[in-house]
């Protein structure tokens, strides 16, 4: 009955159904859990600049939805050639969930490599006892990404300054500023002045990038719906040295595309 | 029944097909002359250049979006090599089917035989000789790009037509996505579509990847499905015998085309969807959506294929109601290797609809025969499964050592399934639909066995 329903014995049929004779790899599941799961570096593609260097992107994906995750910088988390080691994340937040499909965190830091570079750059995570690598290289085109604004439908980057004299700056390679200076258990302010450009709004949001501990904010999103300065609070609990890296997103679709958003990062000492 | 007819027969789709089976119907296909060729061998006139216009032209003709033109003898020899490893290997003509398993009957089936395979070999290792030069066919007339398809089969023009806004389509550099949305201007009160057909500009055809219409109901913020989907190799679509998408006033339109450049630019290109309705005022049995999207992904899991690796993932849908299924199409990117359907019926037993093999550069819809189309209870489990390739195996892999994960750059993975289906209302309409297919498939056989005699 059930092959008389497909059609499958029916005229033009070549041979009686069977289930596929194929070689299928193993399975392997890529199932988001709550906790248990690794991070996985990634290779996200290379921007050329207009000074003749070129900048490599890279993302990351934890597969938890609940489980942060913590890789001090160090033999464990760390970029060779070493000359490059060090503005990649040590904090790794969950991956959310957003219209029932698990995001990974984009483009969330660059690292600008002469002309001349042709080695691979490698970003490695160590995990629970396992290695996940993501080399980078320049060298093939599909991985050119556009930077501040879509040919097509993606919106534009919008503009991220700090202070009026300060660094600013569009795209995913970002301005940074710092190191500001703080103290343990005094709210600290993170401002940041945003430049809407032609865009009705963005969403800023505020990510730990780097730091020895947790930190809690006041509003890590913000709606944005005008141009101007937006500040957001941040509460640390232990010393050492922070990064906080800001992203203005006018929508997600602009992940999936790759463009257009800016991210800025802000480095802050924090003393008792 | 030679297999010109047959093939002939399953091959509907435009009039480019018409203009062929006219040929084969004059002998030129099966012409007493050639038994004498082929004692030398097969020649172009003779042999090779009618597959060639039966299942290569469409294509391959001046002003087509193929790379080369291969509809004289002088076009056609110094691609002799390439197109005897296209063909050996079955890369061309893009048909992805897989032969060994599932269904076979297909409306726009341009797969060539083992035979006209054969043909195409030995004619190269043979030195590729041109033959009487009286003998070769008379050249195809094309269609008319700039006509409607649909025109002369429905034997009227479209009730309604959809404008996609002016896009200029850049000379150079990276794909382009266009999505705008608008009104449907010109509906007075609800009808039903039948037919609909999507049609590029002569100038922007070759640039035109896909090109996809969503209508968005009154009100609603998402799509209820697609008006259209235009695709290499496929214009329009015809809903099965008394099946109809509603259209209301006040609908919008959402497009989805995806260009990419030609070395010069397509100034304000414009697509165009033309819509048949049903009579004023019939309301068809069937209600559809057209083709719907099917994720080969579970919940919770996500698209993430290691470096130097394979991954598969697998999505599973029950339908809620018994249906048809009347097209379908996979979709993935530079990794993809293939999508499975299969359907896991409610006494248990499990039946391969179809495995399609995956190349990114095409994107084609499988338009089952009529007789052919799987009829679906309630509570069948549709399986969709998904095969990627992230090892230097692969020829379309830029960058066997990254990880990839979802995302809709062309470098980053997505699968999903867009599979034309239509849900019957009822259980006994359902029934109705499966017996009058087992008279169908009986008058087949009959016939069949008639012609064998």
């Amino acid at each position: 009955m059930a092959s008389l329903l497909c059609g499958s014995t029916g005229v033009g049929a070549q041979e009686p159904p069977q289930r596929v004779p194929v070689d299928w790899p193993q399975f392997r599941p890529t199932t988001v859990l709550a906790f248990g799961e690794p991070v996985i570096p990634i290779f996200e593609g290379w921007i050329p600049n207009p000074d003749g260097t070129i900048t490599l992107s890279f993302g990351y994906f934890n597969l938890n939805t609940e489980e942060t995750l913590h890789i001090p910088l160090g033999p464990d988390n760390y970029i060779q050639p070493s000359e490059f080691d060090g503005l990649q994340p040590t904090f790794f937040e969950v991956a959310p969930l957003e219209s029932g499909r698990q995001l990974r965190h984009e483009s969330t830091f660059a690292i600008t490599v002469p002309g001349d570079f042709r080695d691979t750059l490698v970003w490695t995570l160590r995990l629970r006892g396992e290695e996940y690598s993501a080399p980078a290289r320049a060298d093939h085109d599909e991985f050119d990404m556009e930077d501040f604004e879509s040919l097509t439908f993606a919106p534009e980057a919008p503009v991220l300054s700090f202070g009026e004299d300060g660094p600013s700056g569009r795209g995913r390679r970002g301005p940074t500023t710092g190191p500001l200076s703080a103290r343990v258990g005094e709210p600290f302010p993170l401002s940041i002045a945003v430049d809407l450009l032609s865009r009705p709004s963005t969403t800023l949001t505020w990510y730990h990038h780097q730091g020895p501990a947790e930190v809690t904010f006041s509003r890590k999103a913000i709606e944005v719906e005008s141009s101007g300065e937006v500040t957001t609070m941040v509460t640390f609990s232990e010393p050492g040295d922070y990064v906080f890296r800001a992203t203005a997103l006018e929508h997600l679709g602009a992940l999936m595309q790759h463009c257009c958003w800016t991210n800025a990062y802000a480095r802050v000492r924090v003393t008792r | 029944m030679n297999v010109e007819t047959e093939r002939g027969r399953t091959i509907g789709h435009g009039r480019v097909w018409r203009g062929l089976l006219a040929l084969a119907a004059l002998g030129l296909l099966v012409n007493p002359a050639a038994g004498a060729a082929q004692d030398a061998g097969p020649t172009f006139t003779e042999d090779v250049a009618p597959i060639l216009q039966q299942s290569c032209q469409q294509c391959h003709q001046e002003g087509g979006m193929a790379p080369m033109a291969l509809t004289t003898y002088e076009e056609v020899r110094p691609w002799t090599s390439v197109i005897k490893t296209k063909v050996e290997t079955r890369m061309m003509p893009p048909w992805h089917v897989d032969k060994r398993v599932g269904i076979q009957a297909f409306k726009n089936d341009i797969s060539l035989e083992e035979e006209e395979i054969r043909t195409i070999v030995e004619w190269v290792d043979g030195g590729a000789p041109q033959g009487d030069p009286a003998r070769m066919p008379p050249p195809v007339e094309w269609p008319d790009w700039t006509a409607w398809e649909l025109e002369e089969i429905l034997g009227r023009p479209p009730d309604l037509i959809i404008r996609s806004d002016p896009y200029t389509i850049n000379p150079n550099g990276l794909d382009q996505w266009w999505e705008p949305e608008g009104p449907i201007e010109g509906l007075t009160g609800t009808r039903w579509a039948m037919a609909a057909e999507t049609k590029p500009t002569e100038a922007g055809r070759p640039a035109t990847h896909h090109a996809n219409s969503f209508k968005i109901p009154l009100g609603a913020e998402n799509s209820s499905g697609a008006i259209s989907r235009f695709v290499v190799g496929k214009r329009w679509e015809i809903f099965p015998e008394d099946t109809g998408m509603r259209f209301d006033p006040g609908d919008r339109v959402r497009w989805n085309i995806h260009y990419f450049p030609i070395g010069e630019p397509v100034v304000d290109d414009v697509l165009q969807v033309g819509v048949w309705f049903y009579p004023e005022g019939h309301e068809p049995e069937q209600q559809t959506v057209g083709e719907s999207g099917f994720s080969s992904l579970r919940a919770g899991q996500t698209i993430l294929i290691p470096p130097n690796g394979t991954q598969v993932t697998q999505g599973v849908h029950v339908l809620e109601k018994p249906a048809r299924i009347y097209s379908l199409r996979a979709h993935q990117h530079l990794l993809g290797k293939s999508m499975t359907f299969e359907a896991i019926y409610p006494d248990g037993r499990v039946e391969v609809l179809n495995r399609l093999g995956w190349d990114f550069r095409w994107h084609i819809t499988y338009l089952y025969e009529d007789h052919a189309m799987p009829l679906l209870p309630r509570g069948t489990v549709l399986v969709i499964t998904s095969e990627y390739d992230n090892t230097a195996n692969n020829l379309n892999n830029p960058n066997p050592d990254r990880w990839v994960v979802y995302g809709r750059r062309t470098v980053d993975e997505m699968s999903h399934a867009q599979v034309g289906i239509t849900y019957f209302n009822t259980d006994e309409a359902f029934e109705r639909a499966v017996a009058e297919r087992e008279e169908t498939l009986r008058r087949l056989a009959v016939d069949q066995e008639d012609g064998d005699e």
